[in-house]
């Protein structure tokens, strides 16, 4: 961890009541007779503290939590941080997928003075605008790519965050201004137990209470809940009337590098409904491929997507958010057409087993009014030698018209 | 397995192989009437493997509000599996991890996801690069024989910092119109 990131760590301990465990789980943590560690990110720590100190009070335990990157772990029990964050976690086995479950998601905010006339954050500042740093703030560094670089200051000191006149922020941190909605899509804080924590039990715990409706109170004040069903409506619905899925198989690729260390290359994987399963143990999924660094497939979905209302495409991908880039034809051999470029892929998909996510592709504005074969790249473009993991890149379960042509 | 599929967006320029025509003096062509010195046409070899030492050049795309000086990374090359399509890797010399780029390569061209990890990796200049992007460009060839590419497209996404910068600290950058080159050395 370098400069920004080593300053903004900030360490703090919650409690230490040891009088007063319960019954149930958090009495069987107790008996770990130590500190929980629970590692954040400079945008969740705000939203955690009331839930934290209330299990802290209630267990008997202490629970200590340290703010800054969560990878590597640096001894904690349990995590929380965005998708982006949790991603390679989860994945490497480093965190426990089976345990990981979502707390809420915290939409970023612009801040500017009470009163400053409507408009955007490059017009209205005079100076500099603050931002978040840190991996869960690319697309809120991405968003105001149109101001000069000298006009941005990024930053992971959340008291420097508060101080802005003019800020991009998670709402955990902006400051006494006004705040706006930015249009930057809300990161998702997402939990999970460290595979060798060194204080299991305890942090099993911690997790437990966390899953409680008590505690899911003591967040929202913080953090939205993810509303039960929230984007439902498509996939399911289509899902079970026989919605149009990927055919066949036109074309695809990985890197020599991604066939050797990747444990998923099957391109048939993307074929069919979405069917990916987490088998709950380390690395081990069935249904899917792994695009690893940059590779792709090219499949024939048998049936014609139109633009029509909404989104037109769309492509599931299990565990975490990696991007997907996505390109359009009417013919097998193209020429295939950018119908989306790196797009975070990891909207939840209620109706299936978590964590199978999606992204939502739009024929509009691409000059292409339909097309019948896809080609789907890994976006994450994450280097094969120091992945780590059998399930480097985007990971394909499958992929939907939404739009068909009638 | 069907050949490599046409992308939209900037596309490589057919690769050249020049047919010159030796001067001839009475200009007949190939098939001009005997008599008279027939013309030799002389290929230019089509460009050899792209392996060995390169120097990578990035340069961010001009709609970029940030520095757009060049950064430089020196690289090796070396041909990477035969299917289902031809690869290359090429990766930062010294620290291979730090700065990988893995290409299909067919028909003299090279496309593929070039990456970085959460660290970032510091160029010549001492910029720290992080970057995700798709690249493309057309292999030619270098006056030592080998294939390079002298200009190709990126797309996607590239922040810059200081040495010791956290991302992005210097300037973020999504765009479709980033260049690279990728020189013999």
């Amino acid at each position: 961890m370098r400069g920004v990131t080593a300053t903004a760590a900030v360490r703090w301990m919650i409690a230490a009541a040891l009088l007063l465990a319960s019954p149930g789980p958090i009495a069987r943590a107790s008996a770990d007779r130590g500190q929980v560690h629970l590692r954040t990110s400079e945008a969740f720590a705000p939203c955690l503290a009331p839930a934290v100190a209330a299990f802290s009070r209630e267990s008997g335990l202490s629970v200590v939590l340290d703010v800054g990157d969560l990878d590597p772990p640096r001894g904690a029990d349990v995590v929380i941080g965005d998708d982006s964050e949790m991603t390679r976690l989860l994945e490497g086995g480093i965190a426990d997928l089976e345990t990981s479950f979502d707390l809420g998601s915290l939409p970023w905010v612009l801040v500017v003075p009470a009163g400053s006339p409507v408009g955007s954050l490059s017009a209205l500042a005079p100076d500099r605008v603050s931002v978040m740093g840190g991996r869960a703030s690319r697309a809120a560094r991405e968003s105001l790519q149109g101001l000069p670089a000298e006009r941005v200051r990024v930053s992971r000191d959340a008291n420097e965050l508060r101080r802005a006149r003019y800020a991009l922020v998670p709402r955990s941190l902006a400051g006494p201004g006004e705040q706006r909605p930015s249009g930057v899509h809300p990161l998702m804080a997402v939990t999970a137990l460290i595979a060798d924590a060194p204080h299991p039990s305890g942090a099993r715990a911690l997790l437990a209470f966390l899953r409680s409706d008590r505690a899911r109170r003591l967040l929202t004040p913080c953090l939205d809940a993810p509303p039960p069903d929230a984007g439902a409506k498509a996939s399911t619905a289509r899902s079970a009337a026989g919605g149009t899925f990927a055919q066949s198989v036109v074309d695809w690729w990985l890197p020599e590098c991604t066939l050797t260390h990747n444990g998923y290359n099957d391109p048939s994987k993307v074929l069919g409904p979405p069917d990916a399963v987490a088998l709950g143990m380390k690395d081990q999924y069935t249904g899917i491929m792994s695009l690893g660094q940059g590779g792709y497939v090219t499949v024939d979905m048998g049936d014609t997507a139109v633009d029509g209302p909404g989104a037109d495409v769309r492509v599931y991908q299990e565990t975490g958010s990696e991007p997907v880039t996505l390109y359009g034809a009417t013919s097998p051999q193209g020429p295939f057409v950018l119908i989306g470029l790196r797009e975070d892929c990891g909207e939840r998909t209620p109706g299936l087993p978590p964590p199978d996510h999606h992204c939502d592709f739009d024929l509009r504005g691409t000059g292409m009014s339909e097309a019948r074969y896809f080609k789907i790249e890994d976006g994450e473009i994450y280097p094969c030698l120091a992945g780590g993991t059998i399930t480097e890149g985007a990971d394909i379960d499958a992929i939907e018209i939404l739009n068909k042509k009638t | 397995m069907p050949c490599l599929r046409g992308i939209s967006g900037p596309r490589p320029s057919v690769v050249p192989l020049v047919v010159s025509l030796l001067a001839a003096a009475c200009g007949s062509g190939p098939s001009g009437p005997s008599g008279s010195p027939t013309p030799t046409p002389t290929a230019t070899p089509p460009p050899g493997p792209v392996a060995g030492r390169y120097l990578l050049q990035i340069v961010p795309g001009p709609g970029c509000n940030m520095s757009r000086a060049p950064l430089t990374f020196p690289m090796v090359a070396a041909a990477a599996g035969t299917s289902p399509h031809p690869g290359v890797q090429v990766v930062l010399d010294g620290n291979p991890g730090e700065l990988e780029w893995e290409f299909l390569s067919e028909n003299f061209t090279l496309r593929g996801g070039l990456g970085t990890t959460g660290d970032g990796v510091l160029s010549n200049e001492s910029t720290r690069l992080w970057t995700h992007v798709i690249g493309t460009g057309s292999v030619t060839r270098a006056s030592d024989g080998r294939g390079e590419v002298v200009s190709g497209n990126l797309m996607g996404y590239v922040a810059i910092g200081g040495r010791d910068d956290g991302e992005g600290a210097l300037g973020t950058c999504s765009a479709r119109d980033h260049t690279f080159s990728l020189r013999t050395r």
